[in-house]
């Protein structure tokens, strides 16, 4: 894509890991990132405002990673935002599985927080 | 052992120090919170291995998560054991068939040794902690140390009706081994001053917190009271010692938490930082909500209902300055105190803060010790200040318009959820004698002592109103008038025996009641006049008694 990566949206519920995901993509990697706490949280966030990625964490309570990537794409306007997850089953298996559900890429879990920023922009630049 | 892993790493090496430090606190607060989950893991260990049934098969998968969470956040915070030994755990209980109990148990013990290495517990420990606050209907702990030939009297029956219960020790040696094995909420010295030496009531409990102590002394002199005060003490009372005096100096120097946490809403578009310092308040007892779009603080400070808010002063939607010139348009907002939180504070900054009304300024990096303190002690006062607006000045009830306001709102909420509700109206009885006998501070004593005894006898649920002079109104929902009367009548008996001490003298006094449940077809209004009349009719059967209307 020949658009520079920028507007990402984080959604996991574990406020720990929101938390140095932010710090890692916001002040090590200068992403203009936002934070949901769930999926449903998502859903509203998306409402008015769109990221050009979605990284979903795939294990959360009520509504998991795969739940609210098919919920995303339940929505025209939300269709085509790349999704990609992040989880500590990385399992070559488990990317395959991942990955047929629609994800671009899947980053595993757990990630050095200083090199995820990197880690996201190759996944970024891999996609065009 | 873990060492600090992010410093360690070479990529780290360039990252200011402040982002460093934002990373060694999530990580500080990451490991502070292993203990309880390796609590929750141990506790669903247990139900695993039970026979197999749906709760077992509910703990399995609970565990699965909470270990797979823990496998894929160790590393992240610099704790790669963890990591290994929460998927080495992971793989134990995802095994198919039963769970061998030896290979859980053997995995569990791996996570701790991993936990225990990593998390050191002083983090945890230096925030600050809410006092723990005593179960509604328990009593708190008072020790009294009486000297030679003194006498507690009856003492111990008054202060057990306000919710002490007094435990008495003969000697200095006796009570210092109790008050280590459990300290009391304050020690009363019933011990002639000019025998106490300096410092000597200066007492702590074992985590090094001060005791308030009361001197109890029959010297009314300043050479006595002055030894007291040498001594260490925190109040002095006359003998014989007026219940009202006593445990309104046991009530301030044990001061409980407000029943409600106090509510703060934090404004900071970082929401790293945010998270961080609703972690500090919550760990003081507080309740928090943290917007991190400053246009949505208004919205949120009605629904959270907010005691204070805290804003940080640069935010790309607004200033924290703009911000609070928004709030003070709102008449509701007016009193609302704010706290700031500003990198560096020079004289023309604090100027306009003052301007805009600002109440306090922490300068970042914010110390989480001065942040509770600073929030809990004005979010303190602007909700006694708000109380005040409602409540009587005397006695600490509603006042007349409220309790009006509450009656008319509880009566429409039975009315239409078909519940119960009572009414009282209780009037001190030949309150004008006590007054003429013994002046109007005496009055002022018994007016707050029935209106102390109701607050702490009556549910917290039930609501109690200060009518005027000598009369009080008792609001009791979900109650019917049967039952209201009964608890009503207990209250008046146990009223009529706490002795007043005027001087020399020692009176009694009582009050009448009129209670009414709430009927079909009875408004506020109705209800109110019937209370009144039930009462009335106590006075005429010779008072000193409740009445059903």
């Amino acid at each position: 894509m020949a658009e520079a990566l920028n507007r990402i949206l984080y959604v996991d519920d574990e406020p720990d890991i929101r938390a140095i995901v932010e710090l890692s993509l916001r002040h090590v990697g200068g992403f203009d990132v936002r934070m949901a706490e769930s999926g449903a949280r998502a859903l509203e966030l998306l409402e008015d405002w769109t990221p050009q990625l979605v990284l979903l964490d795939a294990m959360m309570p009520v509504m998991d990673g795969p739940a609210t990537l098919a919920a995303l794409r339940q929505r025209p306007a939300l269709g085509a935002i790349p999704v990609a997850f992040m989880t500590a089953k990385s399992q070559p298996s488990d990317v395959a599985w991942f990955k047929s559900l629609g994800a671009v890429g899947v980053l595993a879990k757990p990630f050095d927080p200083m090199g995820l920023p990197d880690t996201v922009r190759e996944l970024w630049n891999g996609i065009g | 052992m873990s060492t600090d892993t992010f410093s360690d790493m070479p990529s780290t090496a360039s990252l200011p120090e402040e982002l460093l430090a934002r990373v060694r606190k999530i990580r500080q607060d990451f490991t502070a919170g292993l203990p309880d989950r390796l609590a929750q893991i141990r506790q669903a260990a247990k139900a695993v291995t039970d026979p197999d049934t749906d709760a077992t098969q509910r703990a399995r998968m609970e565990m699965a998560r909470m270990a797979h969470a823990l496998a894929g956040s160790g590393a992240t915070f610099g704790l790669p054991e963890l990591t290994v030994a929460a998927r080495a755990l992971e793989g134990v209980v995802n095994q198919p068939g039963g769970i061998p109990p030896t290979a859980l148990w053997e995995a569990i013990a791996g996570l701790e040794r991993s936990v225990t290495a990593a998390a050191p517990p002083a983090p945890v420990e230096s925030l600050p902690t809410a006092p723990t606050p005593a179960p509604h209907g328990t009593l708190r702990t008072v020790y009294l140390m009486r000297g030679h030939g003194e006498e507690a009297g009856d003492l111990g029956e008054i202060l057990a009706a306000y919710g002490y219960e007094m435990t008495i020790f003969q000697d200095a040696a006796g009570l210092a081994a109790a008050a280590g094995r459990s300290a009391p909420e304050a020690v009363i010295l019933d011990v002639n001053p000019h025998d106490m030496a300096p410092g000597s009531a200066q007492l702590a409990d074992a985590r090094g917190r001060k005791i308030p102590t009361i001197a109890l002394s029959s010297a009314t002199g300043f050479a006595a009271r002055l030894a007291a005060a040498r001594a260490g003490c925190d109040a002095y009372v006359v003998k014989p010692p007026d219940a009202n005096a006593l445990v309104d100096h046991l009530d301030r120097l044990t001061e409980r938490e407000p029943d409600q946490p106090l509510r703060i809403l934090i404004v900071d578009d970082d929401a790293t930082l945010g998270a961080y310092y609703e972690t500090a308040l919550q760990s003081a007892g507080m309740h928090t909500r943290l917007v991190t779009d400053p246009l949505q603080a208004v919205e949120a400070l009605y629904d959270h209902n907010a005691d204070l808010m805290v804003t940080d002063l640069i935010m790309p939607q607004c200033t924290g300055f703009e911000l609070a010139s928004v709030l003070r348009q709102y008449d509701a907002l007016l009193a609302l105190p704010i706290v700031f939180l500003t990198a560096d504070l020079d004289a023309e900054t604090q100027r306009y803060a003052v301007r805009t009304g600002v109440d306090a300024y922490l300068t970042k990096p914010v110390d989480l010790g001065d942040l509770a303190e600073t929030v809990r002690a004005r979010a303190r006062r602007a909700r006694q200040l708000k109380a005040l607006m409602v409540r009587d000045g005397l006695t600490g009830a509603y006042n007349h318009p409220m309790i009006q306001d509450l009656l008319a709102a509880e009566v429409a909420r039975a009315q239409r959820d078909g519940t119960n509700l009572s009414f009282a109206m209780l009037d001190i009885d030949h309150f004008k004698k006590v007054n003429d006998s013994y002046g109007h501070s005496a009055g002022d004593r018994v007016i707050k002592g029935l209106s102390r005894l109701l607050q702490q006898r009556l549910r917290r649920t039930d609501m109690i109103g200060r009518y005027g002079g000598e009369e009080f109104a008792v609001l009791m929902p979900h109650t019917n008038a049967k039952d209201a009367a009964e608890r009503l009548d207990l209250l008046r008996q146990q009223f009529s025996e706490i002795p007043y001490v005027h001087g020399d003298t020692q009176f009694q006094v009582t009050f009448s009641g009129g209670v009414v449940g709430l009927r079909p077809g009875l408004d506020a209004k109705a209800l109110n006049l019937a209370a009144d009349a039930a009462l009335y009719r106590a006075k005429n059967a010779g008072r000193n008694r409740i009445e059903l209307g």
